[in-house]
């Protein structure tokens, strides 16, 4: 039995106007210890995949319309609102974008920390639960005499270390990283990379990783998911991705890095925007932008299927190494 | 933040309130009313039938007499002139008061900013209601000084509302493009920063005109507002206060106008924030 | 922080000295010659004119202002020209009348407006939220001296069970704090409601969730405290308009309170009154603004912090 096994699960964000379709179709399976990272365009569905494990996708404006999410086994998307409870922060923890925003303002951060252990330890006391955040916060690299400040008094890279403690507090199974360091400086992306490396190696943790960055992805995952408006197109290891990216767009995502050692006049990009969330695509949804698209492309729809061993595509004339 | 706002979407998006729509419909519905209160009040606002005094309401006075026999239904639609007149004027005076001094603040910035917004800082540490009160008193009973003793009541709100558009917007490009391109400061303010403001500008406006409705009223229920026999709502609650006990259709009648004008401006006022205000659209 | 309590008392005085000018210049530019309403109408040129002399109403405009502030300091605000009794003393016994309707009103807008914004906010766009926001907006539409004569109608007309007029105890104010509360209550269900709709979407509230807090836990721990940082603040607000704006009530139940004795003053052209109370009242109400903004500082450490 897998840790988590995702099945064709689609999600619709409920507008005023029109259903937009957040997700289509994703299936994804994950073993203890795995690590995989998602990466795709903004608006590619990584985030949207990632808050529907929590069952924290806002339930009045989001609607799941079909597929499964199971975690050792029982489907998440069935359980109650406390069963789930009982799964978040304990066994499946997240570390949002925006480390300015996502500590509360009016606690300490100590104390931050210490919720996330006392939530799924009720016998504990505030006490001990203190003690503990702070060996947590020390583990981060967190001064001891900092540790009863409040957030504001933090820089960036500190609360996403905060924020990183906090995930880390109840030694989850599965660790889910929403772009952890978009919003830091260069210099300090590499800190917390480094810091988030070390601790899932200690702990052993399992890894879903989202990015729109291949290189971040590439420090910390085996594994690699290329998303594309809602679904998986490639889903590969590292070094199968990097070495033989079959799918025409992940081709184009990896001609367009930048590559110091070669000398070329301007970088190469995908011509063409995304297909507009709320269409109903019958075919590929990289048909418009494909370079390499057939007649049954248009009509037809690739399934995620395995190409070679741990290699996916869902493409039906992908790049062959000749 | 656009300032072009086209008419029909907005009107539908406005619409999709049932509360500001409700608003709309009964402030056009008073207006309306206002306008053809010649026409539509059965008897002249002054016309007394001493026979007939505290009439209790019946089908030849549908919302009774008051102590001189005058219909009460004509009287409040000839008041219906006035509050609206008070509001809509009063508001008109504190939005180019307020709005030229929070521009020059806002724009200018620096110690002519510091100054302007003491100043306002003294306004503001009066209560509204008692500012206008101490105006009304120090002007006289009339209509003229009542508009003008609820607006300048209200000039601080608009400086307010006026300077922070102005102070966001002031550091955009397109400023900077004007200014660079020789436009006169003061040119630059009317031709490009105020019109930036018209969204909170508008809504400030409505919920002003609901609120000076109810400030002029207050001011004739103290005997501040305007001399008998004028119409006026409020001095006409103060008259009913008098028979409350024994013939309360003098209070309720035309208290019920004052709400329910004052509701439709607010209702409207909201569902114009909704609609105008991006933060806040869905 | 004790220094930034120190600067911002330090920044009260220049307000009142504005108060107190601004209200000096329009009682200046009144008509009417105050030895002449003191003396009445019969009394001879000579005598009024020895009454101004007196009085120092013939002294410059700046000089009259200036030994009025002096006087206020010491708290001698003058003599009523209709009771000849100090100004000062005949607010402080007016006062305790207007607070108890400020404290009671406020209390009651507290007591209906938080719970009433919270419940809104978390079932929003439900029957119970749509049905409390309309009648908020009743509630900011509703003239004081219409509502309050609703009141006495029915409660002492009809049911004899509550005095019409305030005053005289407890049970003689509920009626006035509740008129007055109305607009105050709407404020607050308002405001808390739009402030925990604009919370809840915050990140740390989902940060929360991610937790396993339960839905209780993330709204009284998390989204409520935040949410009632800018609920504090519009509370000060309500509470120095109650002070100030309580007239129109104190006048529909009778209630001797400051309102009430200012506008009687202006009434009678009462002017070392009228003057003193809306200095009073401007005082009362920069007071309060202050306390709420310090409160603010203390409550939000993010605040604090910058006047440390």
């Amino acid at each position: 039995m897998s840790l988590l096994e995702i099945n064709n699960l689609n999600i619709d964000y409920l507008t005023e106007e029109a259903d937009v379709h957040a997700l289509r179709g994703i299936t994804l399976s994950l073993e203890k210890g795995d690590s995989i990272g998602l990466v795709g365009e903004t608006g590619a569905g990584k985030t949207t995949t990632a808050l529907s494990i929590l069952g924290l996708l806002p339930p009045q404006q989001s609607a799941v319309r079909g597929g499964e999410i199971k975690w050792r086994g029982d489907d998440l998307l069935k359980k109650s609102s406390k069963d789930l409870e009982a799964v978040r922060g304990k066994e499946i923890a997240m570390i949002f974008q925006d480390p300015m925003t996502s500590l509360n303002p009016l606690i300490k951060v100590d104390e931050q920390v210490a919720e996330m252990i006392r939530l799924h330890d009720k016998k504990l006391s505030k006490k001990d639960s203190l003690r503990l955040a702070l060996q947590q916060l020390l583990s981060v690299g967190i001064q001891a005499e900092r540790c009863n400040e409040y957030p504001h008094q933090f820089s960036g890279g500190m609360k996403q270390r905060v924020v990183i403690a906090m995930a880390l507090a109840c030694s989850p199974n599965l660790l889910i990283a929403d772009e952890p360091t978009t919003a830091l400086d260069v210099t300090i992306q590499s800190q917390v990379l480094e810091l988030m490396k070390t601790l899932i190696k200690e702990n052993g943790t399992t890894l879903i990783m989202i990015t729109h960055d291949l290189g971040i992805v590439s420090e910390l995952c085996e594994t690699i998911a290329i998303m594309y408006a809602g679904e998986i197109l490639e889903l590969a290891t590292k070094d199968q991705l990097f070495d033989n990216p079959m799918h025409p767009y992940t081709h184009g995502l990896l001609a367009s890095i930048p590559d110091v050692t070669v000398e070329k006049e301007r970088l190469a990009t995908l011509p063409g925007l995304p297909p507009e969330p709320t269409e109903d695509i019958k075919g590929c949804s990289f048909t418009p932008r494909c370079s390499r698209c057939i007649d049954r492309c248009r009509n037809e729809r690739p399934v995620l299927s395995e190409e070679e061993k741990n290699h996916s595509l869902a493409c039906f004339n992908p790049y062959r190494k000749s | 933040m656009s300032t072009k706002i086209n008419f029909i979407p907005f009107i539908k998006r406005l619409s999709r309130s049932k509360t500001a729509f409700f608003g709309l419909i009964f402030l056009c519905f008073m207006l309306l009313v206002a306008i053809f209160a010649g026409v539509i009040a059965p008897y002249a606002f002054s016309e007394q039938d001493l026979l007939n005094t505290l009439a209790t309401p019946s089908m030849e006075h549908p919302f009774g007499t008051d102590e001189f026999g005058r219909d009460v239904l004509s009287r409040i639609i000839y008041g219906s002139r006035i509050s609206l007149l008070v509001g809509f004027i009063s508001v008109a005076i504190a939005l180019v008061f307020g709005g030229f001094l929070g521009a020059v603040a806002g724009f200018f910035g620096g110690r002519t900013d510091h100054y302007i917004m003491r100043v306002m800082d003294v306004f503001l540490a009066i209560p509204q209601l008692l500012f206008a009160i101490s105006v009304a008193a120090t002007l006289g009973p009339g209509l003229g000084n009542l508009m003008l003793a609820v607006g300048v009541a209200a000039i601080p709100q608009y400086a307010r509302v006026v300077r922070a558009g102005v102070l966001s917007i002031r550091s955009l490009d397109y400023i900077e493009a004007s200014t660079a391109s020789g436009g006169g400061k003061f040119y630059i303010i009317f031709k490009h920063i105020l019109p930036n403001c018209a969204a909170p500008l508008i809504v400030q406006s409505t919920l002003g005109v609901a609120f000076a409705i109810l400030v002029a009223a207050g001011l004739s229920f103290i005997g501040l507002g305007l001399e008998p026999p004028n119409p006026e709502w409020g001095a006409m609650l103060s008259t009913g206060r008098e028979y409350i006990r024994d013939f309360p259709h003098l209070t309720i009648f035309p208290g019920l106008a004052i709400m329910l004008t004052i509701l439709s401006l607010n209702f409207l006022g909201d569902g114009l924030r909704d609609v105008l205000d991006p933060k806040l659209r869905r | 922080m004790l220094k930034y309590t120190f600067k911002r008392i330090l920044g009260v005085i220049p307000v009142l000295m504005g108060v107190t000018f601004l209200v000096f210049t329009m009682l200046h530019l009144t008509p009417g010659d105050p030895a002449r309403i003191i003396l009445g109408e019969q009394a001879s040129l000579e005598s009024v004119q020895g009454l101004r002399d007196q009085m120092g109403l013939n002294d410059n405009f700046f000089l009259q202002f200036f030994r009025y502030c002096g006087n206020a300091v010491t708290g001698d605000l003058g003599r009523s020209y209709s009771t000849n009794r100090p100004v000062f003393s005949e607010l402080l016994s007016a006062f305790p009348y207007t607070l108890q309707l400020a404290t009671m009103s406020i209390a009651i807008a507290l007591l209906l407006g938080i719970p009433f914004g919270i419940i809104s906010s978390i079932r929003q766009y439900s029957l119970f939220d749509n049905i409390v926001t309309s009648l908020a907006m009743v509630g900011i539409s509703i003239p004081v001296f219409w509502s309050g004569l609703l009141l006495i109608l029915l409660f002492s007309v009809h049911l004899r069970i509550l005095p019409p007029s305030g005053g005289s105890g407890f049970i003689s104010m509920i009626m006035p704090a509740a008129t007055l509360a109305a607009q105050s209550v709407a404020v607050i269900t308002r405001m808390t409601r739009s402030s925990m709709l604009e919370i809840v979407r915050q990140d740390f509230v989902r940060t929360a969730r991610s937790k396993g807090a339960n839905e209780r836990h993330v709204i009284v721990r998390h989204a409520l405290p935040n949410a009632l940082v800018p609920v504090i603040t519009i509370t000060g607000i309500q509470f120095g308009r109650l002070l100030g704006g309580a007239v129109l009530t104190e006048i529909v139940f009778s209630i001797p309170g400051v309102g009430r004795l200012l506008v009687s003053a202006i009434q009678m052209r009462d002017y070392p009154m009228v003057q003193g109370g809306v200095l009073f009242i401007a005082v009362a109400f920069c007071l309060v603004n202050l306390g709420v903004d310090l409160l603010y500082a203390y409550l939000d450490p993010r605040i604090k912090s910058q006047y440390k």
